[in-house]
């Protein structure tokens, strides 16, 4: 039988690694990714993980050894945030052209300066450029269940590349909930054998030159970069059809549904919606509910894969509303929006709908993005179906 | 392969004919001290300052020995010794007209021809030499010992004439063999082709470029896995000093700490050799590179080169040695203890890497310059073994040549002026007196 | 028919080192070595030792079977060739059995050649070439009070030499004077002043009417000289290329087999060393024989080298007259020119010459180059002195200290060169 706990998302997330058994773990303790760093230690020294612990002396080390790990074959796990994710960028950027299933949880966090410990989404949403699977996480239950199913997802032989698991610092990191744990040979069953290093290894019984130079113009070498370059994006496009397959089977197995790409709420007969993704979204949820009953018709999209980006997931929820606002948790410097809004317009015309569209921002260090801030997000979205106008982006904080 | 033998160098530059060996021969030989007994003998040009040496240099195939119609010269296949048989000797001495070096002459006294035996082993000459003219090298033993073994990287790689580099890599890979993983850090190894270019990989070893920043990590992380699984893989890199002692050098640091199980070289050519000659920190006080350049305000770099093997001893690592090229046997006996101390924590060794395109100086000169820097103590070369706690010289710093006899070889230290080259000598006298410190049976003094 | 790789033909100086110059490439292809002994490899050069006694007849062997098995040679002993067919790649040996070979060389050494006196066929006489001969010799030493050596060179003074020793009156009689080639009169009056100290007579400037029997004894009789008689007859006027067996073949000989600068004979895989060969000169192209341990053992390991394709192989420089010599204690070598010639004035001569002493010493040079070194009785290093003429060392920076000092100025320049 599953059993029950009552535990906060950053517990929820290393009893996620615990079921999943990786051979190796290696972290360094980062505000609100902490007490993650410690349950893991803890589980270790408890014996329940029986993976090896790296207690490295800085992020960029954490992720170099799960390198070196996962090339010798080992199924590897470590989890960060804000600064701590800008100090590992060097070895992150290089974990998904070298194909390595290394599964990350990201605490998500705002970025300094100004000085700030806070959650926000600006880490996350600043490294989305860089080859990683991006998953946004709403429960402490969802992100122990896609803990796992990232391994699935990240060790799939169409896909292989790393995984983070993303979940709002502050808001899930210490908030507590009831969850179930899954029974360990289910676990074992639903992930199958591990699948690491078939394509690059370091292992003297299969000697080669992992990651050899590229020539550069004259010769083979951009063409040969282009291949691996396109190789890259096709493991991204193909990930978009595991990830709901995987999700899928763990609703099969575990009774557990997930929405594994977008979550449409109330859409059905939306006339326009609100775009949200992460925890933010119980709250929106919340918010819809009350204007629906209000007789407003507003859906919700959540967003839970950001990368790759689920574009056809996106043109079927949205090709009917006539509005959309969309609420980030960070900044996009330059387009002076958020990025998620910023995403979406770019969708929106590459799917030739053409709807007015306002960008929101929320929930910056550690702020709450509340029932009355959807309100707020809601009412001026239903105001703008008929502008014409681009529309300022609204900073829902700014007066608090 | 063959075999190799022990041989009797000879250093002209340091004779200065005082016939010591010649007399010393004589002696052994037949107890006078009449040189017509010698086997060796001295050719002193008193204008130039200059010797020659006619002794028998036990050749490979030698001439005298196809020229004795007797058969009373035999080259023996383990010493390499030609051996004169003097029973069958019938005095012909077609075989002084063979050699061309003098090294086998007819003794006037006797009538009869000698030549060098080399003592069983043991050289006389050689002891006798008071200036270490004289040299009798054991590097045979390493090719004897080694040579059969594979080199573990393919002919043609992509390195400058006279690369240090090159042979530090094909030297090192060949004692610690295949079962072993190779980091190759953005640096000079790693240009010239070690990891490959464009899916073409030059090491017949499992082999990968780490960042310049995180090759200790790495290579920590796939050790603690074969562990894991009960695999015995060495860990190998080779770092360049910028990887090593700058950038590179948290992830290293905490490796040490950790006591992270891996062999990790140093392969320091004092900055940035493969990218344009830029400073790192391990490049010496005054020496000109791209980035400390020689002007009117300025004269090559003005701090000193950071001590990274004292360093990582300080981080307790299991085995830290320093070495030179120059010194090979040396280097062969630092590497097994490397390995043996790599199956419990880090081993640690800096190599010393002459790079005759980066410090300007002729390929040619490159096993001179790292003979002569160590000889003038600006490479001292020691190690230090965790369990014993002290660092023990493996060359000794008491005789030392200046410092100047090394610079003079460098064309980065061309614009040096006599300040210069004192603070330079006084610094290598520093680093002798600190590493004294650390010493527990030897007490070294040297001169200023 | 049996057949090999390799088929080296004579197991002399030239024969072993094409040997051993093969096996540094090719450890495996077969080798075959023919002698037309019955004997394993010797020198011919240590006869005359044998003579004296100093060598014992059983220790002149080069190679024992142990050596030659860890040559994988199969030595063949009395097997005489007696016909090489190039165009099957086989040789006829005297038995009738035939050999078939990828790559032959010719190693077959010389043989004296027949006194051209009228007369001596007539009577028994010795001559000194081979183990047997030095044996014959030998025993006929004893008993024997008196003898008349015919010839001029290094045989010829070495039997002299032997048979003084033995306590025997010797005349040595040469047409013009000994080792005319190799030293000058001066120098050629120092070596008579040396044998005459030991009892043995020169007469030179001879020329033979006949030879003939007198009772018993052996009579030479000479133009306008005494008649000179003798129980014992040693001839070594000379020698002869044996390359009788080689009518017929297609391979083109004059004196001896014509080699190229690999030693390669007129005709594809045959190679010719030794004695036995006509290659190039050191001073000019003309081919000559050149009859000495160096030139066979040169000659002999680039036949071999060739044979393999070793890519180290370089050309045959040429061969020039040289040797050591040794009389009666008294060490002598020579080297090149001993006297000025074409193209040579006595000005590039340099010559210290003490008779009272023994002590001779020349230099010749061309364009200050050493193209000639004699001596007797000095400290000269003859091997030092012939690299310089070999390769041709220019010595005009150097002259002066040279001239004052030959010995440490040659050993500074082959060190110097050797690092």
């Amino acid at each position: 039988m599953p059993k029950k706990l009552v535990c906060d998302g950053n517990e929820a997330a290393a009893w996620g690694v615990v079921l999943s058994r990786p051979d190796m773990v290696a972290v360094y303790p980062i505000t609100p990714q902490s007490s993650l760093a410690e349950y893991i230690s803890q589980f270790v020294a408890d014996g329940i993980l029986k993976a090896d612990l790296m207690d490295v002396e800085g992020e960029h080390s954490v992720l170099s050894v799960l390198q070196g790990a996962a090339l010798a074959g080992a199924r590897t796990f470590t989890a960060s945030c804000g600064q701590g994710l800008a100090f590992m960028f060097e070895p992150y950027f290089r974990t998904p052209p070298l194909r390595l299933p290394i599964v990350m949880s990201l605490v998500t966090r705002d970025g300094i300066s100004p000085q700030c410990v806070w959650g926000g989404q600006q880490d996350a949403m600043t490294v989305r450029e860089t080859g990683w699977i991006h998953m946004y996480c709403e429960t402490a239950q969802e992100i122990l269940d896609t803990t796992i199913m990232a391994y699935k997802i990240a060790e799939h032989r169409d896909v292989m590349l790393p995984v983070n698991v993303n979940h709002d610092g502050n808001y899930l990191s210490y908030g507590v909930e009831q969850i179930e744990l899954p029974d360990q040979a289910d676990v074992d069953e639903f992930l199958g054998e591990k699948n690491v290093n078939w394509h690059v290894a370091l292992d003297p019984e299969r000697p080669m030159g992992v990651d050899p130079l590229t020539g550069g113009a004259g010769g083979i070498g951009p063409s040969l970069f282009v291949r691996y370059r396109k190789g890259l994006c096709e493991g991204m496009q193909n990930a978009l059809a595991v990830i709901e397959d995987i999700h899928r089977q763990w609703g099969e197995r575990f009774g557990r549904f997930y929405a594994p790409l977008v979550e449409s709420y109330r859409m059905e007969d939306a006339e326009y919606a609100i775009v949200t993704i992460g925890s933010m979204s119980g709250a929106g949820k919340d918010a819809v509910d009350a204007a629906r009953n209000a007789g407003e018709p507003v859906g919700l999209l959540k967003i839970k894969t950001f990368r790759p980006f689920p574009l056809e997931a996106i043109k079927a929820a949205l090709s009917h509303v006539k509005a959309i606002g969309v609420v980030d948790r960070s900044v996009s410097f330059g387009w002076n929006c958020g990025p998620v809004f910023q995403e979406l317009l770019s969708a929106l015309f590459y799917l030739r709908i053409h709807i007015p569209a306002v960008s929101f921002i929320g929930g910056l260090a550690g702020a709450d993005i509340t029932v009355d801030h959807f309100e707020r997000v809601i009412r001026t979205t239903a105001d703008i179906m008929n502008t014409d106008e681009p529309l300022e982006t609204i900073w829902l904080n700014e007066a608090d | 392969m063959g075999i190799g033998y022990n041989t009797i160098a000879f250093h002209a530059d340091k004779c200065d004919g005082c016939g010591k060996c010649v007399t010393e021969c004589a002696r052994v030989h037949s107890q006078t001290d009449n040189p017509a007994h010698s086997r060796i003998h001295v050719a002193w040009d008193d204008k130039a300052k200059w010797a020659g040496l006619a002794l028998c240099r036990q050749c490979g195939e030698p001439d005298c020995v196809s020229a004795c119609p007797a058969g009373a010269l035999v080259k023996d296949a383990y010493s390499g010794v030609v051996f004169w048989d003097e029973n069958r000797c019938v005095d012909c001495h077609l075989c002084t007209l063979a050699c061309g070096y003098a090294g086998i002459v007819c003794n006037p006294e006797t009538g009869r021809v000698v030549k060098c035996d080399m003592c069983n082993q043991d050289p006389a000459c050689v002891k006798a030499c008071p200036r270490e003219a004289l040299e009798f090298k054991k590097g045979a033993q390493l090719f004897n010992q080694w040579g059969d073994l594979e080199d573990l990287v393919v002919p043609g790689l992509s390195s400058c004439l006279g690369c240090n580099s090159e042979l530090v890599v094909r030297h090192t890979l060949r004692r610690i063999g295949p079962d072993t993983v190779v980091a190759t850090p953005p640096g000079c190894v790693a240009g010239v082709g070690a990891v490959g270019v464009n899916g073409i990989t030059s090491l017949k070893t499992p082999v990968f470029h780490p960042l310049l920043t995180n090759t200790a990590s790495m290579l920590a992380g796939a050790r603690r896995y074969y562990n894991r699984i009960g695999r015995d893989v060495t860990m190998l890199a080779f770092g360049g000093d910028g990887g090593t002692a700058d950038v590179g050098f948290q992830s290293l640091s905490g490796a040490a700490e950790r006591g992270e199980q891996m062999i990790y070289l140093c392969i320091d050519n004092e900055g940035y050799m493969n990218t344009g000659v830029q400073r790192s920190g391990t490049t010496p006080y005054g020496s000109w590179t791209s980035t400390t350049p020689v002007g009117k305000a300025l004269k090559g770099k003005t701090r000193d080169a950071k001590p990274m093997p004292l360093i990582m001893v300080m981080h307790g690592c299991e085995y830290v040695a320093t070495a030179s090229t120059a010194y090979m046997d040396d280097y062969y006996a630092k590497l097994d203890k490397a390995v043996k101390a790599a199956k419990h924590g880090m081993a640690y060794i800096h190599i010393f890497s002459p790079c005759p395109t980066g410090w300007r100086f002729p390929p040619k000169l490159l096993i001179e310059a790292a003979r002569t820097a160590v000889q003038a103590n600006l490479v001292p070369l020691w190690e230090y073994e965790h369990a014993k706690g002290d660092i023990e010289f493996t060359y000794s710093p008491e005789h030392h040549i200046p410092v100047d006899e090394y610079l003079k070889l460098i064309g980065k230290y061309r614009h040096l002026d006599q300040e210069q080259v004192d603070y330079i000598q006084k610094k290598a006298d520093r680093n002798i007196a600190q590493l004294n410190k650390f010493t527990l049976h030897q007490e070294i003094t040297t001169g200023g | 028919m049996t057949s090999c790789k390799y088929l080296i033909v004579g197991c002399s100086h030239a024969g072993m080192s094409a040997a051993e110059a093969i096996r540094v490439r090719d450890d495996k292809g077969s080798i075959t070595m023919l002698t037309r002994e019955d004997l394993m490899p010797y020198s011919p050069t240590i006869l005359p030792y044998v003579i004296s006694g100093r060598t014992r007849p059983l220790a002149v062997f080069l190679k024992d079977e142990d050596e030659m098995a860890r040559l994988k040679i199969d030595f063949r002993q009395a097997a005489t060739v007696s016909g090489v067919n190039p165009s099957d790649r086989t040789v006829t040996l005297a038995s009738g059995d035939r050999l078939a070979y990828e790559k032959l060389l010719l190693a077959t050494g010389s043989l004296p050649a027949t006194p051209p006196f009228p007369g001596i066929e007539s009577i028994p006489y010795h001559t000194l070439r081979t183990v047997d001969d030095a044996l014959r010799l030998k025993d006929a030493m004893a008993g024997t009070t008196s003898a008349i050596v015919l010839g001029a060179g290094l045989i010829a003074i070495h039997a002299a030499e032997n048979l003084a020793t033995a306590g025997v009156k010797v005349t040595v009689i040469v047409r013009s004077r000994l080792l005319r080639g190799y030293f000058d009169d001066q120098a050629g009056d120092i070596i008579r002043q040396i044998l005459a100290a030991k009892g043995i007579t020169v007469i030179g400037d001879a020329l033979i009417n006949r030879i003939e029997d007198n009772a018993g004894k052996c009579m030479v009789v000479l133009d306008g000289k005494p008649p000179v008689t003798a129980d014992l007859l040693v001839a070594a006027t000379g020698i002869s290329p044996c390359i009788g067996y080689l009518d017929g073949s297609g391979i083109r000989t004059e004196n001896g087999v014509v080699v190229d600068e690999t030693m390669r004979a007129s005709v594809k895989d045959v190679w010719a060393a030794g004695d036995v060969a006509q290659a190039r000169g050191f001073f000019d192209e003309k081919t000559q024989i050149d009859a000495t341990l160096p030139s066979a053992m040169e000659q002999g390991r680039m036949a071999g080298m060739d044979m393999v394709d070793d890519k180290y192989l370089k050309h045959y420089i040429g061969g020039l007259s040289l040797n050591t010599y040794n009389f009666f204690g008294h060490r002598a070598f020579s080297i090149g020119f001993s006297s000025a010639t074409e193209g040579i004035s006595d000005a590039d001569t340099d010559v210290h010459c003490r008779p009272a002493d023994n002590q001779f010493q020349k230099f010749i040079f061309q364009d200050n180059r050493l193209v000639g070194a004699s001596a007797i009785n000095t400290r000269l290093d003859p091997g030092v002195m012939y690299q310089l003429v070999r390769r041709r060392v220019d010595l005009t920076p150097d002259m002066s200290n040279f001239l004052a000092d030959p010995v440490s100025t040659g050993r500074l320049l082959m060190s110097e060169i050797w690092r």
